[in-house]
């Protein structure tokens, strides 16, 4: 790109961004009641430097999910050809649950959305994180290991991909200072934030998940509430309820499978049960036979031996 | 170092006598739990500590001899192992107290 076509198109991105600012009360009014699809389309029609960040949590999930829609949906009517249209940031802290990993992958790739990972300066792996700055680096200084794997990946994120406007999962009926929550924010360093979910209910995005079969976290199912670096995600069971815990679908507990004290022994002797039941039914099936062959009628016909 | 599975109690025996510390996860196919940690215990075998401490896994339905000789109780249970005695039983899957414990023995 030219110097004069960059630097027109930034003061282009420079203006939409801030006509929406100065009107930032009025389009709160506008889309107060909206539902996510709503307030996703009136981002990507008026947010240059539009980008989901996610550590795909449920919202973010279906945030994807409805993004891709409207994508293919645009695709179609312009008879072009699809295009995810908001590009993904995940930061990857080295320490996320497997499962998110793998979730961030095979989500990027079943929507065909663009994913940018960022990950600790200067770190890429956790073994060259930890030869660098320790193990169990977040309890000797939790600030500095949040800056490092979460703050700093973000922002250098933000300035490298001239990003301007994000989207959250935030949402009112999550109580406390989301209740009062508006569609479009702008934050302390000029970022524009945008809550698409803000009018849904856990119910709601729930019902929505399972309606439209939405690559989500296993963990979640495992009755984790949220899920986030794995040293210390808060285990299912402990604390609050809130709204995810107590699913898992062993009896015996949250974190382990309780063992009836006897296990082994129950188990054999249910074996030993299995076989002698076995056993019986094969006494029976031959007692038939011989039966059958004391000058009674044969129960069964001769048939030839099937060709193998 | 992926984690590896004992096959049979004479294996067992001799893993838990050599030199390096062992720690083995207990686990079984119907345990959700076990499904949850097993890949946070996959990925820290692929660590520095691995240097220091050898990762092992029992399916507890086929090593029923290894789980009796254990007396696992509850799945996942972690047991580590130095010069053929229990040092550490972490029991549940936490995967903090895992890492806490492995980064403990590794210093």
């Amino acid at each position: 790109m030219s110097p004069v076509a960059e630097t027109s198109s930034k003061a282009s991105a420079d203006a939409k961004i801030r006509n929406v600012v100065e009107n930032l009360a009025k389009i709160n009014q506008r889309l107060g009641e909206a539902d996510p699809r709503e307030i996703l389309e009136w981002a990507i029609d008026n947010l240059p430097g539009l980008y989901q960040t996610t550590a795909f949590g449920l919202t973010g999930c279906v945030t994807l999910d409805l993004i891709s829609r409207i994508s293919s949906d645009r695709a179609a009517k312009s008879g072009e050809a699809p295009k995810h249209l908001v590009p993904l940031i995940f930061i990857d802290t080295l320490y996320h649950f497997p499962q998110t990993i793998d979730l961030a992958n095979q989500a990027a790739k079943h929507y065909g959305a663009p994913m940018h990972v960022y990950r600790p300066p200067g770190t890429s792996t956790v073994n060259e994180f930890e030869a660098k700055w320790g193990t169990s680096f977040w309890e000797k200084d939790e600030e500095t290991y949040d800056y490092l794997v979460k703050v700093e990946p973000a922002r250098r994120a933000y300035e490298e991909l001239g990003v301007r406007a994000v989207f959250t999962g935030r949402r009112r009926s999550q109580g406390a200072d989301r209740a009062s929550l508006n569609a479009v924010e702008v934050d302390e360093t000029g970022l524009i934030k945008i809550n698409p979910l803000m009018n849904w209910s856990f119910a709601q995005v729930d019902e929505y998940v399972k309606a439209n079969g939405v690559p989500y976290n296993e963990l979640l199912d495992m009755g984790y509430k949220s899920v986030g670096d794995w040293h210390s995600t808060a285990l299912p069971g402990s604390g609050d309820a809130g709204e995810r815990s107590g699913r898992w679908k062993d009896k015996a507990g949250k974190t382990e499978c309780g063992l009836h004290k006897d296990y082994f022994k129950f188990k054999l002797v249910a074996e030993k049960k299995l076989r002698e039941a076995e056993l019986a039914r094969k006494d029976e099936a031959k007692d038939k036979v011989e039966q059958a062959q004391d000058g009674q009628q044969p129960t069964q016909q001769d048939v030839a031996p099937v060709a193998a | 170092m992926p984690v590896q599975a004992i096959k049979s109690f004479d294996e067992f025996k001799t893993i838990i006598n050599g030199d390096k510390i062992v720690v083995i996860d207990f686990w079984a196919t119907w345990c959700g739990p076990c499904r949850m940690i097993s890949p946070i215990f996959e990925k820290l075998s692929d660590t520095a500590v691995s240097e220091k401490i050898a990762f092992y896994k029992v399916d507890v339905d086929e090593q029923e001899q290894i789980s009796q000789e254990c007396r696992i109780k509850a799945m996942p249970t972690f047991i580590f192992f130095k010069g053929g005695e229990v040092i550490e039983t972490i029991t549940g899957a936490d995967p903090g107290k895992l890492n806490q414990v492995i980064q403990k023995l590794a210093a």
